[in-house]
């Protein structure tokens, strides 16, 4: 009986998480606030959730709101940091000069279409990043390609034609409602289902 | 050995019964009848005895082989570093480091004239074979990297970095073609250019023939004077 209650006593184990001292996030410009899941991600570091979530916002003041930045925190022992914002994420950067919002869900899709000329334009901007300085522009650029590939964008070397483009993105929206559309029943169905 | 072992679990699972409780060994001789009576008739296994260290040895030499990729690859960096007429390459101990600290050191090297470049020693020495530089295979010992630079006075560039970081340790150079030890490298380091090596090496060269010059001048005028002396003995 005795052993029991001390069983009943005795508490779990905690395991304590040693986290590193660089944290790499990405964090929608604007938009950093104290919900999930960066609010954990900094307190568990023991950093001032509130006072980074204001210091980021008014960094990114120059950012169109929502936009998603990979940061990287550096925590100092004595809980200061160092904030490095990057330029947003290449797949985003991507998707908004193809114009589209959704990568490719089946292999050999194609989502969108760009020329070397855009590749050439954004490498630009990603060469800013501290992690990409000394990169040569080439090297960005194939990058940026292996990117494309992942996401379904076809890159070409000649410009593009306005109004092919027109149709295929046409052709492209109405093929996305119909996968959106596929992806909703199936969550309502399993929302439904009882068994 | 393996059937010995299977039998017992087969047997479990035939009769449930439970694994927990320990078998007699020996078993009963009525059940060892009752085994090889029920034992299905196979064809006799000839089983074959390794001698110890050969697996080691025969993995070791499997280790020496190079695979297609491996020699394409080889290839692919000769071809890299002839293309690029590199003139300098060092040979460093690689320790382990974080990958991102890598790649900022990667990318500060190549802002600098400097290529860094860790491809594994397998194929390095492929790459170094047949060359004037494959006497550095006995360096290729553990972890390396190589730093490759186009010009000889990044030399100092090179030590001047490696000497930075605290992952990385130069064990010799080569220069073109001809290898330099580090007590040598560390020499060149401090000169404030390799022009200045030149020059001192010019002025060297120079002396040697103002001395042959001037050595030769003094026999054709010590000539005369020396054939006056004689022809006046002999009046």
């Amino acid at each position: 009986m005795a052993s029991k209650g001390a069983a009943r006593v005795r508490k779990k184990e905690i395991v304590k998480v040693i986290h590193g001292a660089l944290l790499r996030t990405n964090i929608k410009a604007q938009m950093a606030s104290a919900a999930p899941p960066l609010g954990p991600q900094l307190g568990q570091r023991g950093l001032n959730v509130a006072n980074f979530c204001k210091e980021f916002n008014k960094e990114t003041g120059h950012f169109k709101q929502g936009v998603p930045l990979p940061t990287r925190i550096t925590v100092k022992p004595d809980r200061s940091y160092d904030l490095e914002i990057c330029t947003p994420t290449t797949t985003w950067l991507l998707k908004q000069a193809a114009g589209i919002g959704r990568g490719k869900a089946d292999k050999d899709e194609i989502v969108g279409k760009l020329t070397v000329k855009h590749l050439y334009e954004i490498a630009k901007v990603k060469s800013r990043d501290k992690a990409l300085q000394h990169v040569e522009l080439e090297h960005i650029c194939r990058m940026l390609i292996k990117t494309c590939r992942t996401l379904g964008i076809q890159v070409q070397y000649h410009d593009l034609d306005p109004v092919e483009l027109k149709e295929f993105l046409v052709a492209r929206k109405e093929k996305v409602d119909a996968q959106l559309k596929e992806l909703a029943d199936k969550k309502a169905a399993k929302m439904l289902r009882t068994t | 050995m393996l059937n010995r072992s299977l039998r017992p679990l087969a047997n479990v699972q035939v009769r449930s019964v439970s694994s927990k409780y320990p078998r007699p060994t020996p078993r009963h001789f009525k059940r060892r009848v009752f085994e090889a009576a029920l034992q299905p008739e196979l064809p006799p296994t000839v089983s074959n005895c390794i001698p110890p260290g050969l697996i080691k040895k025969e993995h070791t030499e499997k280790s020496k082989e190079y695979s297609d990729v491996e020699i394409a690859l080889a290839n692919l960096v000769r071809d890299w570093m002839v293309r690029e007429e590199f003139r300098v390459l060092a040979v460093c101990q690689f320790l382990p480091v974080p990958g991102r600290t890598l790649w900022f050191a990667k990318n500060q090297l190549k802002s600098k004239g400097i290529e860094f470049r860790s491809y594994g020693n397998k194929i390095l020495k492929k790459v170094l074979e047949n060359t004037p530089m494959s006497s550095l295979d006995s360096v290729l010992v553990g972890n390396n990297a190589i730093l490759l630079a186009k010009d000889v006075s990044s030399l100092k560039t090179i030590l001047q970095e490696t000497d930075k970081l605290n992952w990385i340790e130069p064990l010799i150079l080569m220069v073109d073609s001809r290898i330099v030890d580090m007590v040598q490298a560390r020499d060149l380091a401090k000169l404030s250019s390799m022009e200045d090596l030149r020059a001192h090496t010019v002025q060297i060269l120079g002396q040697q023939v103002a001395q042959i010059t001037i050595s030769l001048d003094s026999a054709t005028r010590h000539l005369p004077s020396l054939l006056d002396a004689y022809a006046s003995q002999k009046k």
